[in-house]
């Protein structure tokens, strides 16, 4: 058996350790000028009245009170929330389920994963200008769409009650072909013996998906589910996109966490409270990443 | 054995089972090919809009066929904004963002990977929580930090920051890069590494002759996921260039949406120049994309 790097021994030399802080030192600089010091100064700024023009003054904890007495913050947490719930189960379930329908060799299936991938490689600003195009009451393709099937027109980005599906919409298109491809290499792990005894045994179809499939897929469902759940925590370009010079319109139904933060930062110059902003998701992330490492963890055993 | 009669009792059976397979691959295909052509109408529809005389792109019903080929859409869009300096920019950014993250994330990689130090594994837990770490978490304080060292106003911010293996957007990240090469030159036989350790050869000399050209695949594609997302990146521009002369495209495009919110069809011609380049790049490795969607997901 050969040895992989990984599980060969323990043991260390002095010499490849000098040789790592080398290898490592423009990273190194990186992770203490542009991750370490930027935390640390929003930290501390989240307890000033920076504006960005005067010397920070101590305020305690008055950003954060201020915070969460603010109602468009408050609206734009649940607009996160609101997105990351629809967004992932509805982004998940999509690629699962053309994984799986789409889990065959052949030159059709292939050119369909293909192209279901493709919006993944789309620059979000270009998705966002293209599907405000689709997506437009009077002139859009969805709506004709739906006229033709003799529904209502529907402002999908315009309609307070709509704007949020209207930008999952488009942030599905570009990211179901991606968890698509991550569950259709896990589904070419699932042994083809397996399955074969399991179809002998008469196990109905259901029945292998759930004890034969499902377990070899959970890894890649819990990363599936963290790495959409921690995009749309960030959740920032296309909702900016849609509506550069009146963020969040119609009415903040699509102002999402990231944008308020740019907001207090960039137009309202309130430093204090784009760093508690920043501390606080910080924190938030930091939960769920530490989360998805015990599951995966307590999985692995 | 089968006999003759149970041979004959089987086959309607068969038969039926073998009937309903065709019919469930024939609603397997239908069904495919119903997701697919809903995931490509939205690029088809800013192609053909891009050839769409203005008044094509909003008329009610939306017309689903140009109204004649107006080709000369791309020539006015080119210079109804400043397209020329937006794509150098683009193209600047991207080259050094390339070059960056190479130069910085593969010897950290490959001290993650190869060498042996102490605090090896706790290190590289920084890599992993940084892989994870939201950019809006760290933006304003990183903003003020440039803005501090007089970077503001300058692409400087955006050519420097991969070069300390800090690149960062919500698609790819140095801290991802780090990590896919890392466990790409981990499962390497390490024999060849003791082979060239007893040759004398020193560490440096093991990863440039010995260890990337085996890792050929790997980096072709950190290459293509950090082109794809260096040339589409819009937060970072959005806040480090301030001097619309810096715009990216993607900056661009966007300022070009709110401010000549007229011209529609020659955005999205605009749109499609930008996309052009991602689609070659696209179809040219196709599989070097899905493996770099995948490799974060698969051991």
């Amino acid at each position: 058996m050969r040895t992989s790097l990984r599980t060969r021994g323990r043991r260390r030399t002095r010499g490849e350790g000098r040789h790592a802080v080398w290898y490592l030192t423009p990273w190194g600089i990186g992770v203490a000028w542009l991750v370490v010091i930027p935390s640390a100064l929003a930290l501390y700024w989240s307890f000033t009245d920076f504006n960005l023009f005067n010397e920070p003054k101590w305020v305690g904890f008055d950003n954060y009170a201020n915070l969460f007495a603010d109602p468009v913050f408050l609206k734009s947490i649940t607009n996160t929330l609101f997105m990351a719930g629809v967004g992932v189960a509805v982004g998940t379930a999509m690629g699962l389920g053309s994984a799986v329908l789409l889990n065959r060799s052949g030159t059709s299936t292939t050119i369909f994963r293909s192209l279901i991938f493709l919006p993944a490689v789309v620059p979000p600003v270009a998705t966002g200008i293209v599907w405000t195009f689709i997506l437009n009451p009077q002139y859009g393709l969805l709506n004709a769409g739906a006229r033709a099937l003799g529904l209502p027109p529907i402002g999908w980005l315009s309609d307070p009650n709509f704007a949020k599906y209207g930008l999952l919409m488009m942030v599905l298109w570009g990211s179901v072909g991606q968890v698509m491809v991550t569950f259709v290499a896990a589904l070419q792990d699932v042994p083809e013996d397996i399955l074969e005894a399991a179809s002998l045994d008469g196990a109905g179809r259901l029945r292998t998906f759930v004890s034969v499939v499902f377990p070899i897929l959970r890894p890649v469902l819990l990363y599936n589910v963290v790495i959409a759940t921690l995009f749309y925590f960030q959740f920032f370009e296309q909702a900016f996109v849609v509506n550069p010079t009146n963020l969040g319109a119609p009415a903040q139904s699509t102002l999402t966490y990231a944008l308020y933060l740019y907001q207090q930062a960039f137009t309202y110059l309130k430093m204090g409270n784009a760093a508690a902003m920043s501390v606080l998701l910080l924190v938030v992330s930091s939960v769920v990443i530490a989360v998805f490492f015990a599951i995966n963890k307590r999985m692995e055993r | 054995m089968i006999t003759l009669r149970q041979a004959e009792a089987r086959t309607p059976a068969r038969e039926r089972r073998r009937r309903a397979d065709r019919v469930r691959e024939t609603i397997r295909f239908a069904i495919g090919f119903a997701l697919a052509a809903a995931f490509l109408i939205p690029i088809i529809w800013m192609v053909s809009g891009s050839l769409k005389s203005n008044e094509a792109v909003t008329a009610s019903p939306p017309q689903l066929l140009p109204d004649g080929l107006h080709w000369e859409n791309y020539a006015a869009a080119v210079t109804y904004i400043d397209f020329g300096t937006y794509i150098t920019n683009s193209a600047i950014v991207t080259v050094f963002t390339i070059a960056g993250t190479l130069l910085a994330c593969v010897p950290a990689a490959y001290a993650f990977a190869v060498l042996r130090w102490r605090g090896r594994e706790a290190t590289f837990g920084v890599v992993l929580f940084s892989m994870m770490l939201p950019f809006p978490a760290v933006m304003v304080p990183m903003y003020l930090i440039f803005r501090q060292l007089g970077m503001i106003g300058s692409l400087t911010p955006l050519l420097v920051t991969p070069f300390v293996g800090q690149f960062i957007t919500p698609a790819f990240s140095s801290a991802l890069a780090i990590f896919l090469l890392r466990q790409f030159l981990a499962q390497l036989p390490y024999e060849l590494i003791e082979a060239a350790k007893i040759d004398g050869s020193s560490s440096l000399r093991i990863l440039v002759q010995i260890l990337l050209p085996l890792a050929r695949p790997i980096l072709v594609t950190v290459t293509i996921m950090t082109a794809l997302s260096s040339w589409t990146a819009f937060v970072g521009p959005l806040i480090f260039l301030s001097d619309e002369s810096l715009n990216t495209l993607s900056l661009g495009l966007q300022q070009y949406q709110s401010q000549h919110f007229t011209a529609y069809n020659l955005l999205l011609a605009a749109s499609t120049l930008f996309v052009i380049p991602v689609m070659v790049l696209f179809i040219a490795g196709q599989k070097y994309f899905t493996s770099g969607a995948t490799s974060g997901a698969i051991k």
